[in-house]
């Protein structure tokens, strides 16, 4: 057996970096950014979910004191006005129609936020309103009206190439995925039960603390950008393509992100700054209030059919997932986001015939995109609760029968994808105990389970990044990681400072400026301890040997027998501090030493998505809830929660990011949706759209690590973020179903839905009810 | 964001009452600010004046007088929570108002604020109504004191005049034996439906001497139930539990429900009849836990 590795600071429970600097309220957000000579933008927004512009009249607007400049479709020549995350599908401000109520019309630079409102009340559009199409089942109704008529929709993204099928054109659909392994229809024939079911999950939203804000300044044509963004890299591509500029005449800079959860990646309302900046070469600032965020991205509301064969012995053998998922006016990240729902649609079990149809289709809603667990969220709902309700109609214990189905550690997901890279068994295990599975509930309380996987750390990652590591030995970081509250650059330091023998203080990150951090994908997917976490390492490592040389030099011996630690070199003759050998080596204190360290996934034909996955992002969830059958109020009294960590980096910050999960989970599986009427969203805002506060915390909560040192990231790390989430709306459901006797199908589960539920229930002749006992599987 | 308003500090009631008749409907009363300033952000309620009724002294004061609970217009939900004089003698509006919306609100915004705002999703007033109590105005024409159950007209709409201030909200201390709740329900930041109920026992706590009822956020306006007060006025508390599926029927159907986020109008109704339900159980209890 390997020797335990000892740690100094790689698994300590180190206080975030920035901290004290965001709740004493130091910290600056993009939103305190004030630059001279800034002016300030606002966007006219459409009022309908579906028209043709017959007519902009910006001149009343143009006249309001301290209005500079109004940009309509009139003020488009000379850029690229089209653009879009993977189809160019989206305009600057609208050029032809409107295709949802929010839909960007117009824009005003103004001395003032005052004045760019009163002129934004000035600009006269006549519309010529069109029928709507405002859910999937509409968008996909045969002689459906179209949201995009024509599109050029194809796009090439990390190592898969998106476009439309042909049979699809003249439709709302604008992206299929496809897989399908074995013989499913002959297997459903052979199966001694086949299932099937139905499952729909809501509109919601990211709902980050901080609203979309960015600041756009052209001078000349070197265009630079603050904007509170997940992947400055992909803004800065998007930028210079509208633009028609090489790629370092476009700088973005991050200052610190209020939250990001997905909504603030690939290119929102950035492009309408830069287009008034371009024209007013001042540099202009864009703040959307949480109502406008409300109506720039959200999460894919989803049609999920499972339908399912299981042998007599209770094995699975054959599935078959149609999945619809409403990408809203523009695709955004939309066709990618189906792909992941498509491709995760199949859960942790072995199932040998399986068929996957996913498609992405327009309607007049807000655009949905990339949004925490990017499809797994939507496709986990649907078949953690299949396998519940698979259970319960066989008079099997879903435990037994997860365990029974369960993938097995080195077995395939699908062909050419890495193996499963863990014990599937142990994490469910632990929640069962949690729960005490077996013991039976109380009157209207019920448990629940729940085993989700994704594929994590993105798909075909590029990450760089550099240690820089001064004069005095001490270092500081440049990394493209965004620090969206995570906790990812204490984490990231803590590893530089691990392999450099260093303090954790004695390690800075500097400020992300896309002109000197190198390139980093994005921060998404789970992927910053892992992607970026390996090219940090490194980076460390070069400088490590880089510094062991100087030592050598200086200290007139072999690297081989010198090691780092506690900032000294130490070698046969004792403990030398760094600036010493730096200072030795360099001849003065005019001495730095650069480390680069880089990553990438690597591409490959046989794997479905073009490229193995990084590695298994595993979440396990148990719930207790007590439901109130007289109100339908839903409590959850306990919920118990184990991630696959590989190897924690901080627990705090993993607590947190599971925590955090699991509160959000909570929100789209009991509170959030986002209700429409007629084309109009009637909640944008945080009173009638309800987030989860503290209060709806279950009174017991608690998450668990998993650490067997099998992730790829340093130290044996896997990704966490996204893992703790995916359970949840599944591992409520059941409970819920099993407090009652009644599964529904529609999240949220609101106390005015689960009442409706359990009344029809009541009418209809007896159902399915919760069995006293399980049969035992053969 | 809010258009541009002139902002007047009146340091008497005359003087505000004079802003408002003077200015009509481009003025409007500015106290805690919770309800108005979002409205106006949102743009749903324009108006170039905003008379701050802060500086105008002892509206806020809280005192005991001859039996009557005198709360000024301003006092804060904060103040009105914590206060020891209303946790004797009506803890059941202590506990409303520890549940008013959220701790933000409840440290700025006033009761005479939230009443006179008269939004139909609310706590207070519901309440008010089976406390018997009543409201005093002042304008420029005098002072005149409203029947709680006269002043809510509907949706945002009170039986306030043009230029007319709340200034108070008199309580009549509840007799010993008696007892009330207020039982609210919903998942979003404002209430889907609210319940009060106020019954007075004989000596032995076995017959309802007096009884009131009344429904709020559900529809239009917070409404008193007389219906379902006959049905439980005079008969005994075991008759009472009997009845109060017909109770609940008579209080569903005198809220006027309406279908909104907040719920759907029949599940909301059903709601009510849930509420009033467990709202006697909880007033019974406490009406013979005081004779024991």
């Amino acid at each position: 057996m390997k020797a335990k590795r000892a740690f100094t600071v790689a698994g300590a429970a180190a206080p975030r970096l920035e901290g004290l600097e965001k709740v004493t309220g130091e910290a600056i957000y993009t939103g305190d950014l004030d630059l001279p000579g800034m002016c300030f933008a606002k966007v006219l927004r459409s009022p309908l979910p579906h028209a043709r512009i017959v007519n902009i009249d910006a001149r009343r607007a143009e006249r309001v004191p301290g209005c500079l400049l109004v940009l309509t479709r009139n003020e488009l020549a000379g850029i690229q006005y089209v653009f879009g995350a993977i189809y160019k599908d989206q305009t600057v401000v609208a050029v032809d129609k409107v295709r949802y109520v929010g839909d960007p019309v117009a824009a005003v630079a103004a001395e003032d936020e005052e004045a760019a409102e009163e002129a934004l009340g000035l600009i006269d559009v006549e519309y010529e309103e069109l029928p709507a199409v405002t859910d999937i089942e509409q968008a996909i109704a045969p002689g459906a009206p179209l949201v995009h008529e024509t599109v050029a929709a194809t796009g090439e993204l990390r190592a898969s190439s998106y476009d439309i099928p042909q049979k699809f054109k003249g439709t709302n659909i604008c992206y299929h995925f496809g897989y399908s392994r074995g013989n499913v229809e002959a297997a459903f024939e052979k199966s001694a039960h086949v299932f099937e079911d139905t499952f729909y999950f809501q509109k919601v939203q990211h709902c980050s603390l901080e609203p979309h804000v960015n600041i756009a300044h052209f001078a000349g044509d070197k265009l630079t950008v603050w904007s509170a963004s997940q992947d400055p890299f992909t803004l800065r591509e998007n930028l210079a393509g509208i633009f028609g500029l090489p790629l370092s005449r476009v700088r973005v800079i991050v200052p610190y992100v209020g939250g990001g959860y997905g909504g603030k990646l690939y290119v929102k309302a950035e492009p309408i700054s830069a287009a008034l900046s371009w024209k007013l070469q001042r540099p202009v600032k864009l703040a959307l209030s949480m109502g406008e965020s409300f109506k720039t991205v959200t999460r894919h509301p989803a049609r999920v059919r499972i339908k399912s064969g299981v042998a007599r012995d209770g094995r699975l053998i054959a599935r078959d997932c149609e999945i619809y998922m409403d990408t809203g006016a523009y695709a955004d990240a939309g066709p990618r986001v189906t792909q992941k729902a498509g491709y995760r649609a199949l859960g942790p079990y072995r199932i040998p015939h399986a068929r996957v149809n996913a498609y992405c289709v327009y309607t007049n809603t807000v655009p949905a995109g990339a949004f925490r667990g990017f499809g797994g969220v939507q496709v986990a709902w649907a078949y953690e609760s299949h396998t519940d309700a698979i259970a319960q109609r066989l008079g099997i214990d879903p435990l037994d029968f997860r365990l029974k189905n369960f993938l097995k550690k080195g077995e395939l997901y699908t062909a050419g994808d890495t193996p499963i890279d863990c014990d599937l068994k142990e994490g469910l295990l632990k929640v069962a105990k949690a729960l005490d599975w077996k013991a039976p509930a109380k009157p209207n309380r019920g448990k629940g389970l729940s085993c989700c996987i994704k594929d994590a750390g993105g798909t075909y990652k590029v990450a760089g990044a550099t240690v820089k590591m001064s004069a005095d030995g001490s270092a500081v970081l440049l990394t493209g990681t965004v620090e969206i509250g995570q906790g990812a650059l204490t984490a990231l330091s803590q590893v530089v400072a691990e392999e450099l023998g260093l303090s954790l203080n004695r390690v800075s990150v500097a400020q992300l400026d896309t002109d000197v951090t190198p390139y980093d994908i994005s921060t998404s997917a789970s992927s910053s301890m892992t992607v970026m976490g390996l090219a940090v390492q490194r980076a460390a490592q070069d400088v490590k040997r880089q510094l062991l040389r100087a030592a050598a030099n200086v200290l007139k011996t072999s690297p081989k027998k010198l090691t780092l630690g506690g900032g000294k070199v130490r070698g046969p003759r004792g403990a030398v501090p760094y600036a010493s050998i730096l200072t030795g080596y360099f001849g003065s204190r005019a001495a730095e030493i650069i480390g680069h360290g880089l990553y990438q996934d690597r591409k490959s034909k046989k794997a479905v998505l073009g490229s193995p996955t990084t590695f298994w992002e595993v979440g396990w969830g148990g719930a207790e809830v007590a439901v109130d059958p007289e109100t339908g109020v839903v409590e959850v009294l306990k919920y118990f929660s184990v991630s696959d960590a590989g190897k924690v980096i901080n627990p705090t910050q993993c607590i947190g990011q599971d925590e955090g999960g699991i509160l959000f989970g909570l929100g789209h599986t009991l509170y959030e949706q986002m209700v429409y009427e007629d084309g109009q969203v009637l909640n944008p805002n945080l009173v009638d759209y309800r987030v989860p506060t503290f209060r709806h915390l279950p009174k017991d909560l608690e998450s668990v690590f998993l650490e067997n040192g099998n992730g790829p990231g340093p130290f044996g790390a896997k990704g966490l973020g996204e893992g703790g989430l995916l359970p949840v709306a599944a591992a409520i459901g059941n409970a819920v179903a099993r407090a009652t006797g009644v599964r529904i199908y529609q999240l949220p589960l609101t106390p005015g839905d689960v009442w409706r539920a359990l009344s029809e229930s009541k009418k209809a002749p007896a159902g399915q009810k919760s069995p006293a006992g399980w049969r035992s599987l053969p | 964001m809010i258009r541009p308003f002139r902002l007047e500090e009146p340091k008497t009631v005359r003087e505000a009452a004079g802003l408002l008749r003077r200015h009509g409907d481009g003025a409007r009363v500015y106290a805690g600010g919770t309800e108005l300033l979002l409205a106006m952000k949102e743009r749903l309620v324009r108006c170039d004046r905003l008379i701050n009724i802060k500086k105008i002294s002892a509206l806020d004061r809280l005192e005991l007088e001859d039996g009557t609970l005198r709360i000024g217009a301003l006092a804060t939900h904060r103040r009105l929570e914590e206060s020891r004089v209303l946790a004797q003698c009506l803890p059941a509006f202590v506990a409303m108002e520890r549940a008013v919306a959220n701790v933000r609100v409840r440290g700025v915004g006033t009761l005479g604020g939230n009443l006179c705002f008269a939004e139909p999703h609310s706590d207070p007033g519901t309440l008010l109504l089976v406390l018997a109590a009543t409201l005093v105005a002042e304008g420029q024409d005098g002072r005149r004191e409203i029947p709680v159950e006269n002043f809510f007209l509907g949706p945002f709409e009170t039986a306030l005049g043009g230029d007319e201030i709340l200034t108070e909200i008199k309580i009549p201390v509840p007799p010993p034996g008696s007892s009330a709740a207020y039982i609210k329900f919903g998942y979003l930041e404002r209430p889907s439906v609210g319940v009060a109920l106020f019954l007075a026992l004989d000596d032995a706590a076995e017959g309802i001497t007096s009884a009131r009822v009344a429904v709020g956020s559900a529809g239009p306006q917070p409404k008193r139930v007389f219906e379902a007060e006959a049905l439980l006025q005079g008969v005994g508390v075991t008759e009472a539990g009997r009845r109060i599926d017909q109770a609940g029927e008579a209080a569903a159907r005198a809220a006027e429900a309406v279908s909104d986020i907040h719920g759907a109008a029949d599940y909301k109704e059903h709601l009510i009849r849930v509420l009033l339900k467990r709202a006697l159980a909880r007033v019974i209890e406490d009406c013979q836990k005081q004779t024991r």
